[in-house]
């Protein structure tokens, strides 16, 4: 099977799409790393599995359903969910703004 | 000072026995840990974070066995892999991402540990978001092993096996996604469990693979194991995953001959690479098996040449879909602070999932996944469980495969199978090759942990001692 080769501008999309920032060389070296990985999982295409079911979960269970309630055991307090962040506003996350203002 | 060692055995069987009848007490063992830890640690680098509440938590145990209380793990210390979530400590992932993370909640797994009596000792080392087969992956330095400093200790649970093997801790819980668990184990002479997928909650361990994901732990020996495993099992309505079987007494269990068992050799596992010293030390454990009266048999996986790549579509699928949480927003650094792998990781995961691509790679990987458990139960048809070699290969060397990630990939050829499978395996040293350790493994039917935890404690006692050094 011929190598599957992903150009530059493919690894930049896929950055791009995972909200990764690269740099030049890494790019270059993701572009040689991730082909041979690619080229090695499209071994699978060797297999027939036109009849096959996908396996989308191993242990038989399907549709594991739970009451519409909160649990205050798992609930965590306001605090307890802003304490990892030093930007927090008014009880809140404080983010970029992801809007321009162009008035 | 002349340093005293109280315990010169990390057997909970030992350690248990000697704090039920008062001769030590959990300060004493805790604070051997910690000097150990201590004294050892700088070689090594098992820990990211040692517990300084540790000997309170100690104190509070020895308080409450003078109570009269009798938790299973009472006063026992154990470390943690930095992927376990443990309230008002700190938890990286082994990451600069999270690298003041302090969660504000335990893990299940956590919070059974300790309603048992457990005393965390620290969170322990690993490839960051435990992607990798060595531990160099890890944001905050590689750990070594402890039988050849040179060489890796296996990954990703790299710190937990280390800590073991060298005596840092008795027990150390880790994580096995395609066998980061098992294959440290093997590298570092200590017994590690991936138990069934869904017998241990997930439920605050920093997801990986969310459909691979097992919560085991090394020990080390059975029984440490098999016990440890009796107070993490549950089933968790915090994990809808966990499930459907009810968890028993697996220590309790122990001990039943095993004349007239039936075993299968994975006959496309004993090929070219597989080390021929490794191949030669399997088949005197086959036969010490064969002494105990177990029948060994060839079973064939038809499938499981594809174990790999099948692997390497999937779990980055659910690794680039797990890691989108990690946005800086509520918790952590920003994804600037993801290193090489998790990068190459997430990548491969948005390629293979996006459109144009998802039939061709997800949805035939999730084809061959049927398949491969297919013919794990085929081989369940005829044999009791299924015994393989846990690495072709003696531990490899710092450095040797860090710049080539297939080859580092190729290192999980014979543990990945069974996450993609969902069964339950346990990893037990064998006669080590090439003068470094190398393991041995135990699978059993899914929910089945007590078989092959019976089969390894038997091969255990009939082994004998292992003669290795360490180099520590």
């Amino acid at each position: 099977m011929a190598t599957k080769q992903l150009t530059l501008e493919e690894v930049i999309h896929l950055a791009r799409l995972a909200h990764l920032t690269l740099t030049d060389k890494e790019i270059e070296t993701y572009q040689t790393q991730l082909s041979s990985i690619i080229d090695y999982i499209g071994k699978l295409n060797e297999l027939n599995t036109d009849n096959v079911d996908p396996a989308n979960q191993v242990t038989g269970l399907s549709n594991i359903l739970r009451d519409d309630e909160i649990n205050p055991e798992r609930a965590l307090s306001q605090d307890e969910v802003l304490s990892n962040k030093n930007d927090t506003k008014q009880g809140k996350f404080e983010v970029d703004a992801i809007l321009q203002n162009n008035e | 000072m002349q340093y005293y060692k109280i315990m010169n055995s990390n057997s909970l069987k030992v350690i248990l026995e000697k704090l039920e009848k008062r001769e030590i007490t959990s300060v004493e063992i805790t604070k051997q840990y910690l000097d150990e830890i201590k004294k050892k640690d700088s070689q090594i680098n098992a820990f990211i974070t040692v517990n300084d509440k540790a000997l309170n938590e100690a104190k509070l145990a020895d308080d409450k066995r003078q109570r009269g209380d009798k938790g299973v793990l009472l006063g026992v210390p154990i470390a943690l892999k930095d992927v376990y979530s443990t309230r008002g400590l700190k938890t990286t992932a082994g990451s600069r991402v999270l690298e003041n993370y302090i969660p504000p909640y335990d893990a299940t797994a956590v919070k059974k540990l300790k309603q048992a009596g457990a005393v965390i000792l620290g969170k322990t080392n690993l490839d960051a978001w435990a992607h990798g087969s060595s531990g160099e992956n890890s944001d905050f330095g590689v750990t070594h092993n402890p039988y050849d400093l040179k060489s890796t200790p296996g990954g990703s649970s790299s710190g937990s096996a280390a800590a073991v093997a060298s005596g840092m801790a008795p027990v150390a819980a880790g994580t096995d996604t395609g066998g980061s668990i098992r294959l440290p184990a093997s590298f570092c002479n200590v017994v590690g469990l991936k138990p069934t997928y869904g017998r241990v909650s997930r439920y605050g361990i920093i997801a990986m693979g969310s459909s691979f994901d097992s919560i085991g732990h090394i020990t080390q020996d059975v029984f440490s194991s098999a016990l440890v495993l009796s107070v993490t099992g549950e089933i968790d309505p915090n994990d809808g995953t966990t499930g459907k079987v009810a968890v028993t007494q697996y220590h309790k269990l122990l001990g039943k001959p095993i004349n007239g068992v039936k075993l299968g050799i994975i006959k496309e596992f004993m090929k070219e690479g597989l080390d021929s010293e490794i191949k030669k030390n399997f088949g005197k454990a086959c036969k010490t098996l064969e002494d105990l009266g177990c029948e060994i048999v060839e079973i064939s996986l038809p499938h499981v040449d594809y174990a790999t790549s099948t692997y390497y579509i999937l779990v980055p699928a659910e690794v680039s879909s797990n890691l989108g949480r990690m946005d800086g927003v509520r918790f952590g650094n920003s994804r600037d602070h993801f290193s090489a792998e998790a990068k190459r990781r997430v990548m491969i995961g948005t390629y293979t999932l996006s459109s144009g691509y998802y039939d061709a790679y997800y949805n035939k990987a999730l084809k061959v996944r049927r398949l491969i458990i297919n013919d794990f139960n085929n081989a369940f048809k005829s044999v009791d469980a299924i015994i393989a070699p846990t690495s072709p290969t003696p531990p490899f060397k710092l450095g040797e495969k860090l710049n080539e990630p297939l080859s580092m990939y190729l290192s999980d050829i014979y543990v990945c199978p069974m996450n993609l499978a969902g069964v339950p395996a346990l990893s037990v040293p064998m006669e080590p090759a090439h003068n470094l350790p190398c393991g041995i493994q135990f699978v059993g039917r899914q929910f089945d942990e007590n078989t092959i935890f019976n089969i390894a404690h038997a091969y255990e006692q009939a082994r004998g001692d292992i003669n290795l050094k360490l180099k520590i």
